[in-house]
């Protein structure tokens, strides 16, 4: 016996040495009486951890693994953001207003609320959020009140709800919204200032849903916007004053505003669009608060990069650089889309979390909600087992191309190949509609690949570079000497400017050309259902979503995703079974539920492709 | 002492709260016109009511039990319901702006600016045409009613009314401390 204690004791032992790095995933426990998902989380400068419910209460939890959880405040309508300036006062952002509660007799519990803002409209329109707070170095406070939604649950409650009480003037006329996301009451789609000394004022229109408000360490203001009407993408918005990030419902408020002057092609003059474009599909559906990771590389080696929870169970990495005094940058998934060991271990990502925040011993919190129907409630932390992994580290602008860096080294012949790397580019349409397809794909050609010494990095020249495209780089088959692989081989660069300043109206996008028919992201997947569509729309799908875990070859990862090469029984399954799969993942393998991220048009293109480049046809 | 009818009743509706024995909050979506985040508050007894922010008043009171959440907070799902009074109402009341200052037929300018907990009270503050207004609501001592006191910290100067719909301008007159206190008895339901 006690030598079978020896052999596990030295078994454990070495299992750090050969074991790759990658990041643990943990549940944390949370009291049985706390209400409803976690909507927000945040850390005061001592270290305790707060949180809020999307049902309205404040929890804190002091620094230290055993300390318990106490309830703060309670009664917030829906708040979804929080800055805990410390255990005795903290600020939550919920519908009505920012709330600045203070606990000023020490028991515990916050006893005096102080209403901040509130001179946006509101309704009872569920869609009305209020997303930030994001607080600058002078102390303003910044939120957005989202755009309404026309959808409610019955005609009885559509028929009702014109007529139900409101703050501020509500104001149903037309501004070129068409697809069910409007602007009711004032500075709805709009981020607004919250000076300190009381003012208010406007200060950026045209979001749909900007569910995510933050500085950056060197004080600039970013936030995430969801796709909609106007909105052809996700993305990493960089905020100033006066912008226009592209809804035109938000105008209705501006006094200069004119239906002239919100016409298609007025608005798109003055659009900006995203510092990062999120791709929508590949980089999420639902970004939330972008976070940097500050920690010095307690985190790992992206250090000063953002982080964003996205609520289709994904957390999408992003970098930013000023080329030319404009922000751009790249995105990059980075837990959700592979989730096989050896680079991400413990417990399954959950859905639903777009809150988060870093911890003071480096580690990353984030908050799920189930929210409006796909997430799942709790709280997660996630740790980094201090080892580098291979990844790509960052896309960077180079003077003709892009230079890709790496956590890793690779071998330098390796890297000089340039068929080792496939890079697409497109851009989408500015459109009413919801939504945009790809537009203006093309193949990119590297001319040229320039490995560093070290390995590390490699500066890929193309036969053309061009700006107000989004760059696909996808580098499958790079692996380390020692066989590792990259966790996730997929990364997008948006290149809004040239460095020599060339920077296009309209940013990464373009007005549909007259007799070109806009279609939406949806009609253009529906659109292609020949056999042959769905084998090239399939494999673009299986590059972006399944090569990291399943592999290029199809041969997947050992214990982890299906090898559909030599294992004969996976893709001998009917077509229902495997789209059921595909629909709803497979928990124990950590594959996600692609049916809230892939339409069923693309489900089956995957399946399809997946199909002829790996396998015999199944038995129908 | 034999205790009054409504001490009597007080006391039920203590012993109907159970261990209610502070003051609860909920803000979202309330039922009979009430703007969107208005506040259900319960206070101890059994006494619950509704204070508009949007108004800045007392809308509505009603006793017995609180509040069901569930369609206002479906969990998983969207906000779209009103949440349902577990109570009869009490006391009701309607109008833009009810306290007015200087001249009742002048709508004021009212703003919300935040509220403070205490054992057995809530507090609001607004302003009134920028005058900043401290207004408390507890239930009267022994039961039978709801106190609102009004305050105000920067001291004040002026006429003050109580505005609503149907009724004539109601003058406030101070009490020898400055505040000004309404007393709404709870003993009937409300229309």
């Amino acid at each position: 016996m006690k030598r079978y204690a020896i052999l596990v004791a030295v078994l454990v032992a070495l299992v750090p040495l050969v074991a790759r790095a990658g990041y643990i995933i943990e549940n944390l426990n949370l009291p049985a009486e706390m209400r409803g998902g976690i909507a927000a989380v945040a850390f005061t400068p001592g270290g305790s951890a707060v949180v809020a419910t999307r049902l309205g209460e404040i929890w804190l939890r002091p620094a230290g693994e055993r300390a318990a959880w106490r309830r703060f405040a309670g009664g917030l309508d829906e708040p979804m953001g929080l800055i805990a300036e410390s255990e005795n006062v903290i600020l939550a952002a919920h519908r009505p207003e920012v709330l600045r509660m203070t606990d000023s007799d020490g028991d515990g519990r916050a006893g005096t609320f102080e209403a901040i803002g509130g001179r946006w409209g509101q309704s009872i329109n569920y869609h009305e959020f209020l997303f930030g707070p994001a607080r600058d170095a002078a102390g303003n406070v910044f939120v957005a009140p989202s755009l309404d939604s026309t959808t409610t649950s019955d005609a009885a409650q559509k028929a009702a709800y014109p007529n139900l009480p409101a703050r501020g003037r509500r104001d149903f006329s037309f501004n070129g919204e068409t697809t069910g996301h409007n602007s009711e009451t004032p500075w709805r789609g709009w981020i607004v200032r919250l000076g300190a000394d009381g003012s208010f004022e406007p200060w950026a229109s045209g979001f749909r849903q900007a569910n995510g408000l933050a500085f950056s360490p060197g004080g600039d203001l970013f936030a995430t916007d969801n796709q909609g009407d106007y909105k052809a993408s996700t993305g990493l918005l960089h905020i100033t004053r006066g912008d226009f990030h592209g809804h035109a419902a938000s105008l209705k408020w501006e006094t200069a505003s004119t239906p002239e002057s919100a016409t298609p092609a007025a608005l798109w003059r003055r659009l900006k669009t995203p510092a990062v474009v999120f791709p929508h599909g590949p980089m999420g559906t639902s970004p939330g608060q972008p976070v940097w990771d500050t920690t010095g590389g307690r985190f790992g080696p992206f250090t000063g990069q953002v982080f964003t929870g996205d609520y289709s169970r994904l957390v999408v990495r992003a970098s930013l650089e000023q080329v030319a005094g404009v922000w751009q940058g790249a995105c990059f998934p980075f837990l959700g889309r592979n989730e096989a060991p050896p680079h991400v271990t413990g417990v399954r990502l959950k859905g639903g979390g777009t809150r988060s925040a870093f911890a003071p011993d480096g580690s990353w919190w984030i908050a799920c909600t189930a929210g409006w129907g796909a997430g799942e409630d709790g709280l997660q932390r996630i740790r980094w087992d201090g080892r580098a992994g291979l990844e790509i580290l960052d896309i960077k602008l180079a003077p003709r191309g892009l230079r890709v860096s790496f956590t890793r080294p690779l071998p330098v012949a390796e890297l000089a190949r340039t068929a080792a790397y496939e890079v697409n580019r497109f851009r989408y349409y500015y459109q009413s509609k919801y939504g945009s397809p790809p537009v203006d794909e093309a193949r990119v050609k590297v001319v040229a690949a320039r490995p560093a010494p070290d390995g590390k990095s490699v500066e890929l020249e193309f036969d053309e570079l061009v700006a107000g495209f989004i760059h696909e780089v996808s580098v499958p088959t790079l692996q380390a000497a020692d066989g590792e692989r990259i966790a996730n081989p997929l990364g997008y660069y948006t290149v809004n400017a040239l460095t020599d300043g060339t920077r296009p109206v309209g940013g990464t996008t373009r007005l549909p050309r007259p007799g070109e028919t806009a279609m939406t992201a949806r009609d253009a997947a529906n659109k292609g259902t020949s056999r042959e569509a769905l084998f090239a729309a399939g494999e673009k799908i299986y590059r972006a979503y399944c090569v990291g875990c399943h592999q290029p070859d199809g041969r997947g990862v050992p214990g982890g995703a299906a090898n559909f090469v030599d294992d004969r029984t996976r893709l001998a399954k009917e077509d229902a079974a495997l789209l059921a799969i595909i629909d709803q993942g497979n928990e124990a393998k950590g594959m996600p539920a692609f049916g809230a991220i892939l339409s069923p048009i693309q489900r089956r293109a995957a399946l399809a492709y997946v199909r002829a480049a790996f396998g015999p046809a199944a038995e129908r | 002492m034999r205790p009054s009818r409504s001490r009597t009743a007080y006391l039920l509706a203590c012993l109907a709260a159970g261990a209610q024995a502070e003051v609860r909050v909920e803000r979202g979506y309330l039922p009979h016109g009430a703007a969107p985040s208005s506040f259900a508050v319960a206070l101890p007894g059994g006494v619950n009511f509704c204070f508009d922010p949007v108004r800045c008043g007392v809308s509505y009171v009603w006793t017995g039990g609180f509040l069901d959440l569930a369609p206002m907070r479906p969990g998983p799902g969207k906000f779209i319901k009103p949440a349902v009074l577990e109570g009869s109402l009490v006391h009701r009341e309607e109008g833009v702006a009810p306290l007015r200052r200087g001249d009742p037929a002048k709508v004021p300018e009212v703003a919300f600016t935040g509220y403070a907990l205490r054992d057995d009270a809530i507090e609001f503050r607004y302003t009134v045409d920028g005058v900043p207004v401290r207004e408390e609501v507890r239930v009267k001592s022994g039961g039978g009613a709801l106190l609102r006191t009004m305050h105000f910290p920067a001291g004040n100067d002026a006429r003050w009314w109580r505005v609503l719909d149907g009724r004539p301008p109601e003058r406030l007159a101070p009490g020898m401390d400055g505040k000004i206190t309404l007393e709404i008895p709870l003993g009937k339901t409300a229309p």
